[in-house]
C-alpha cells in the first residue's frame, strides 16, 4: 500500500524518473519545508484561510500569489513552461483531474493506510488523523475550485488572471501534502505536524456551520463538558 | 473609551475561560469575558489555531489511551460490564503514568509535554467512559482509529467555536493590503523582536518568544496600523508578550535617536510604528480582574 501512496503523492509533485525518489533529495526537501513553514507562516495562514473561506478575494490572492512566487521558486517543479504553452481553460482542467487523481487515490488507501501505521512498531495517531485531515481538505478546496467560474477559456494561461488562485491551490496542497510523503518514505512524523494540523482544523472548521450526526462522539463531548456546564447555572 | 477599542485574548485565556471548570480556575475570568461586547472581545485565527492544536494533541492521546489498553484487547465485547467497569477504572486512576509513558514512546518532540494537554486528555476520557463501556469493538474502532476520529474532532472544535463565537469575535481575515511602508515598519519590528531574542539567549533562557506569538504581535500591530481598531488591550497570563513589546518600543526608540541607524533612513518609520506601537497595551488577566472588583 504504501508503495502506492508514495507514486501517487510523487506523481503530484512531478518527480522526474518516476518511482526512485531519492531519500536525499525528501531530506533537502524536508529541511527546506521546516524552514519554508518557519519562515512563511504568515503566507501559509493567510492564503490557507482565504482559499478555504473567500477564494475570490482577487487582491489578497495577487499579494499573496507574489509572496508565494518566491517561496516556491526551488520548491515547485513545474509553472512557468506550462502557463506559456497553455490555454487557461486547458489549465484548469489539468489541474483539477491532478487533484481528483489525488483525491481517488488518498481516499482508496485512506483505511490500509492507518492500518499501516497503527499496527507498525510505532503506532502513531498524528500522522493518520493528519492524513484525514489533508484529505478533507483537498476534498474542500476542490470543490471550492469547482465553483470558480472561468469566462474565458481560450486565453493563455500567463495572461489569466484565474490561473493565481489555481496556482495557489496547487502549491498549498503540495505544501501540507509533504508531511505524508516524508512519513511514507522515511516514517518520520514532521516536527511541526501539530501545528499544520491546527492550521488544517481551522480552516475545516471555519467553513461549517456545527451540523454533527447523532452518533458522533465529538458532538457528545462537547454536550457532556460544555452544555450541562452551562444550563446547570 | 476610545470608540473602537478592543480586547485580544492569549491562548492561554482562552483555554482558561473554556476550560474553567476542569481547570478549577477562577470564575472572575469568565466574568470579564461576559462584561465585554462581542466586538470588544476578539480573537486572533492565530490563537484559535493554537488553541485547536492543543485540543488535537490531546484528543490523539486520549484515543492512542483507548487503542493501546481497550481496542487491542480482542476481548472486550466478551466481558462483562462489570469487567469493563473494572477496566476502565482502572485507566482512569493510572491515566497520567499511561499518558506520560505513550508520550515519551511514540511521540517525543512531537507534542509538548505540557500539562494542559493531559488534563484535557484524561477529561476527554472520563467524559466518553459511558460510551466506551456501552459501544461495541466494531463501531469503537470506526470512531477511535479509522477516519471518524476526524470528523469527532471537527464536530467538537466546531461546537465549542460556536460557543466561542457566540461571545467574541474571530478575526479569520485581516483584509490587511501591503505596502512598501507597511513592510519597512514590520522589519523594524522583527529587528527589535531579533534584539530581545538575542538578549534572552546572551543570558540563558532557552524560553524565547515563539513564532506564533511574533506574528501574533505583527497582526495586532497591523491591525492598528489599518485603523482596524483604535486601541488593542491584548490579555494574556504570562510576562513573555510584554518584555518582546517593550524591547521593541526601546529598539524603535533608538532609531529614533540616531543610535541604531546613523543615517536616519528609518527615522520616519520608526517614529509612525512608534506612535501606532502606543495604541496597543499588554495586560495581564489578574490585573484586569482585580481592576473589576474595585
Amino acid at each position: 500500500m504504501s508503495a502506492d501512496l508514495s507514486v501517487l503523492l510523487e506523481e503530484y509533485y512531478k518527480v522526474p524518473n518516476d518511482r526512485n525518489f531519492p531519500v536525499h533529495l525528501l531530506e533537502k526537501m524536508r529541511d527546506y519545508l521546516v524552514k519554508q513553514y518557519e519562515e512563511n507562516l504568515f503566507e501559509i495562514y493567510e492564503g490557507m484561510l482565504m482559499l478555504i473561506l473567500n477564494p475570490e478575494d482577487k487582491d489578497k490572492l495577487k499579494i499573496l500569489s507574489k509572496e508565494v512566487e518566491k517561496i516556491k521558486e526551488d520548491f515547485e517543479l513545474y509553472n512557468s513552461m506550462l502557463e506559456n504553452n497553455t490555454t487557461i481553460g486547458e489549465y484548469v482542467n489539468m489541474v483539477m483531474n491532478e487533484l481528483q487523481k489525488l483525491i481517488d487515490g488518498l481516499k482508496k488507501n485512506e483505511e490500509e493506510f492507518y492500518k499501516e501505521v497503527l499496527n507498525s512498531d510505532n503506532p502513531n495517531f498524528l500522522i493518520t488523523t493528519y492524513y484525514s485531515l489533508y484529505l478533507r481538505f483537498v476534498t474542500t478546496v476542490y470543490l471550492k475550485l469547482h465553483k470558480t467560474n472561468i469566462t474565458n477559456p481560450n486565453i493563455k494561461t500567463k495572461d489569466s488572471r484565474i490561473k493565481d488562485i489555481f496556482n495557489f491551490a496547487n502549491f498549498l496542497v503540495g505544501f501540507f501534502g509533504m508531511p505524508l510523503l516524508i512519513y511514507i518514505k522515511k516514517k518520520e512524523v514532521f516536527p511541526y505536524i501539530s501545528e499544520l494540523s491546527g492550521a488544517l482544523l481551522h480552516a475545516l472548521v471555519a467553513d461549517r456551520a456545527p451540523m454533527p450526526s447523532k452518533d458522533s462522539l465529538g458532538y457528545y463531548l462537547f454536550s457532556k463538558i460544555h452544555v450541562v456546564k452551562n444550563e446547570s447555572k | 473609551m476610545s470608540q473602537n477599542e478592543a480586547f485580544f485574548l492569549d491562548t492561554n485565556i482562552l483555554i482558561k475561560w473554556i476550560y474553567r471548570e476542569i481547570l478549577n480556575e477562577n470564575p472572575a475570568v469568565e466574568y470579564f469575558i461576559n462584561s465585554l461586547s462581542k466586538g470588544q472581545c476578539v480573537i486572533l485565527h492565530i490563537n484559535l489555531i493554537e488553541f485547536e492544536t492543543i485540543i488535537y494533541d490531546a484528543y490523539n492521546i486520549t484515543s492512542h489511551v483507548i487503542y493501546e489498553k481497550i481496542l487491542s484487547k480482542q476481548d472486550w465485547d466478551k466481558l462483562g460490564v462489570e469487567d469493563k467497569l473494572r477496566v476502565l477504572e482502572d485507566i482512569r486512576k493510572n491515566f497520567e503514568q499511561i499518558y506520560d509513558q505513550i508520550l515519551t514512546k511514540y511521540y517525543k518532540g512531537q507534542i509538548l509535554p505540557g500539562g494542559i494537554r493531559r488534563i484535557l486528555a484524561k477529561e476527554f476520557f472520563i467524559r466518553l467512559e459511558d460510551k466506551l463501556l456501552n459501544s461495541n469493538l466494531e463501531a469503537l474502532r470506526n470512531h477511535i482509529t479509522l477516519n471518524e476520529r476526524t470528523q469527532d474532532l471537527i464536530d467538537y472544535l466546531a461546537s465549542v467555536e460556536y460557543l466561542i463565537k457566540q461571545k467574541c469575535t474571530v478575526i479569520d481575515d485581516t483584509k490587511i493590503l501591503f505596502s512598501d511602508n507597511i513592510i519597512r515598519e514590520i522589519q523594524l519590528i522583527y529587528e527589535g523582536i531579533n534584539a530581545y531574542i538575542r538578549n534572552l539567549k546572551s543570558k540563558g533562557y532557552n524560553k524565547t518568544p515563539s513564532r506564533n506569538d511574533q506574528l501574533i504581535f505583527v497582526y495586532l500591530f497591523l491591525l492598528l496600523r489599518g485603523r482596524i481598531y483604535d486601541k488593542i488591550v491584548f490579555i494574556t497570563d504570562d510576562n513573555d508578550f510584554e518584555r518582546m513589546y517593550n524591547t521593541v518600543l526601546n529598539h524603535l526608540k533608538d532609531i529614533i535617536n540616531g543610535n541604531a541607524d546613523l543615517r536616519g533612513d528609518f527615522k520616519e518609520y520608526a517614529i509612525e510604528a512608534n506612535d501606532i506601537l502606543r495604541k496597543l497595551v499588554i495586560k495581564g488577566i489578574n490585573d484586569l480582574i482585580t481592576q473589576q472588583k474595585r
